[in-house]
């Protein structure tokens, strides 16, 4: 007898997300809660700016609940390691969200795969990506897109850095007339031109890739698209969730490659994101290592997953200071070796629906109906 | 169907204008009616009719698809959304007033009234001055009158308020207008209405 099927939506997603990963030869990782603040104070730059929730050690060390799981992964990984690890995690992280004004409590699933990454690796995890989604709704949309086609750009156009940071911005949130609004200063006519066509790429994967192909100006961007071309090709009937999206946040400080943003019908912000991050291994002195991988955010997706009301209880026995022990202990037994839930007490649980009332006196049980 | 929040008001009435010109019309808008939600089944949209500070809220947590608000409000309240047309409507400024020939004292903190609280703070770190923020929700121009700050920051569109209670436009901080703005996740599921939303919008205010 199974006990899941008692579970929250959201609890036995989390299950069945892991029973995905451990398939795929994906071990799970715990880890400590916390972390010296130094180690997070030297790597601020990907965390992206959200605040720490710290605390002074027992020996006066400044402490810090975890903001983000992968930059511990990454610590622990070991240089000389020559083989690739696969590792999942399912843990909460602490940290203050953009405009918010305390801290919050956030679950996440993820997956890392860490060593070296090959075309089938990033195939696996993209497929995973879907996969994850899919366990939630099957009609969620898993956005691709790859860091090398806008750098690339950026590069060849010969746009300042200072005025990449705000053309950047513009892109990931569709804003043409920001960008219009550089012409001249920042940015000349051509240079604008050429951004705006790359904005305005769009309809199908296929034809988002034929248009990209066609306004790729260097090798970098040529080898970006054709990498996304080629994952499409070898997703099989996996890509009806897959579309292609330029304007995805792409933290370059992080990611180089691929990159992915997962987005669920009915919850506002990206559930999952994810990406290639041979970037962060390289700045955090993991030479040589490359690394690709995945987080699912818990936050709004509990409310998501979890909108039915609870399931009445299907039984409430009531007993008094009589009745048998054993019988009692008998009719519980009993019914949950049927599946079903019950509540065993002396006077009727407050606040909570079920289906039948069982009183139990001395020897004799008498059924009425439940208030559900 | 497509939820549009709008902001209450006279910028609300103009951009709904414009929507029921590109065919999205709701007879029921033009009534004098208090209600919240009006809808028109046959050309799919629900328009929510929301206080202007808060239609960036509605849109960036998905309970609308779409909305209408000033630039103004998405620098106070960043919200993450996607920004897809600058509409060149209810044009105005972010600026700095003061009092007529106000002089200001570098060598004291700056009180400053606004109900910019945000874009106030990021505009004095930029300028690295020391301030005092006052946060007031209305009549902000009444502030320096009676001494309570040295200087507003608040919008200025034709500059009579100002010039009604003696005051001036001292530095302009942003210029602000009608933005178009979308849900993140709503879009990927609905991004070819929303598309050609957009483009209707764009031919119409050629």
């Amino acid at each position: 007898m199974t006990y899941t099927s008692t579970l929250k939506r959201d609890e036995q997603v989390s299950l069945e997300l892991r029973s995905l990963y451990e398939r795929h030869g994906y071990k799970k990782f715990r880890m400590g809660k916390f972390e010296e603040y130094d180690f997070y104070a030297r790597n601020r730059d990907y965390l992206a700016g959200s605040s720490l929730l710290t605390f002074t050690d027992l020996d006066g060390k400044l402490m810090a609940l975890r903001p983000d799981v992968t930059l511990s992964i990454v610590k622990r990984t070991k240089e000389n390691q020559t083989t690739s690890e696969k590792l999942y995690y399912t843990e909460n992280v602490y940290r203050a969200a953009h405009s918010a004004t305390e801290y919050k409590e956030t679950y996440q699933i993820g997956i890392e795969h860490i060593g070296k990454v090959s075309a089938y690796t990033s195939l696996e995890m993209v497929s995973l990506a879907v996969r994850s989604l899919r366990l939630i709704d099957t009609g969620s949309i898993l956005s691709l897109s790859h860091t090398g086609f806008l750098s690339g750009l950026f590069e060849y156009l010969g746009v300042s850095a200072a005025a990449e940071k705000t053309v950047r911005a513009c892109i990931e949130s569709k804003n043409r007339h920001g960008i219009a609004a550089l012409i001249g200063k920042e940015l000349t006519q051509e240079q604008t031109d050429a951004i705006f066509a790359v904005m305005d790429i769009s309809g199908s994967y296929l034809e988002c890739i034929a248009q990209a192909k066609t306004l790729s100006r260097t090798e970098d961007m040529l080898a970006a698209v054709s990498e996304l071309e080629q994952l499409y090709d070898a997703l099989g009937e996996l890509k009806l969730n897959i579309r292609l999206d330029f304007s995805i946040p792409s933290d370059t400080q992080y990611y180089n490659g691929l990159i992915f943003c997962g987005y669920v019908k009915g919850v506002s912000r990206a559930v999952l994101s994810g990406g290639r991050y041979d970037n962060l291994m390289e700045k955090m002195g993991k030479k040589g290592k490359q690394a690709i991988g995945f987080a699912l955010y818990f936050d709004e997706l509990e409310r998501f997953l979890n909108t039915q009301p609870p399931e009445p209880l299907d039984a409430v026995i009531i007993y008094d200071r009589t009745s048998c022990l054993s019988t009692v202990a008998d009719t519980v037994k009993l019914l949950v070796a049927e599946g079903k839930k019950v509540w065993a007490g002396e006077e009727q649980p407050e606040g909570r629906l079920y289906r039948r009332l069982i009183r139990i006196t001395e020897n004799t049980v008498k059924e009425e109906e439940g208030n559900a | 169907m497509l939820n549009i929040a709008l902001p209450k008001g006279r910028l609300g009435d103009k951009v709904y204008s414009l929507f029921a010109k590109m065919g999205y019309d709701c007879s029921e808008f033009l009534e004098d009616t208090r209600k919240l939600v009006i809808e028109n089944p046959d050309s799919g949209v629900r328009y929510l009719l929301i206080k202007p500070s808060d239609v960036g809220i509605y849109v960036e947590r998905g309970a609308a698809d779409i909305g209408v608000v000033g630039k103004d409000v998405l620098l106070e309240t960043d919200p993450d959304v996607y920004e897809l047309l600058d509409l060149n409507l209810g044009k105005c400024n972010l600026a700095v007033a003061a009092k007529n020939g106000y002089v200001e004292d570098t060598d004291r903190t700056l009180r400053v009234a606004t109900k910019y609280v945000n874009v106030t703070k990021n505009y004095y770190k930029g300028l690295n001055r020391e301030i005092e923020i006052i946060k007031l929700n209305g009549s902000i121009e009444l502030a320096p009158i009676l001494g309570l700050s040295d200087v507003i920051l608040d919008i200025v569109e034709t500059g009579t308020t100002l010039r009604e209670n003696d005051l001036s436009v001292f530095e302009y901080v942003a210029p602000s207008s009608a933005r178009l703005i979308a849900n993140k996740s709503n879009y990927q599921f609905k991004s070819e209405e929303i598309d050609r939303i957009v483009a209707r919008m764009k031919e119409e205010l050629l």
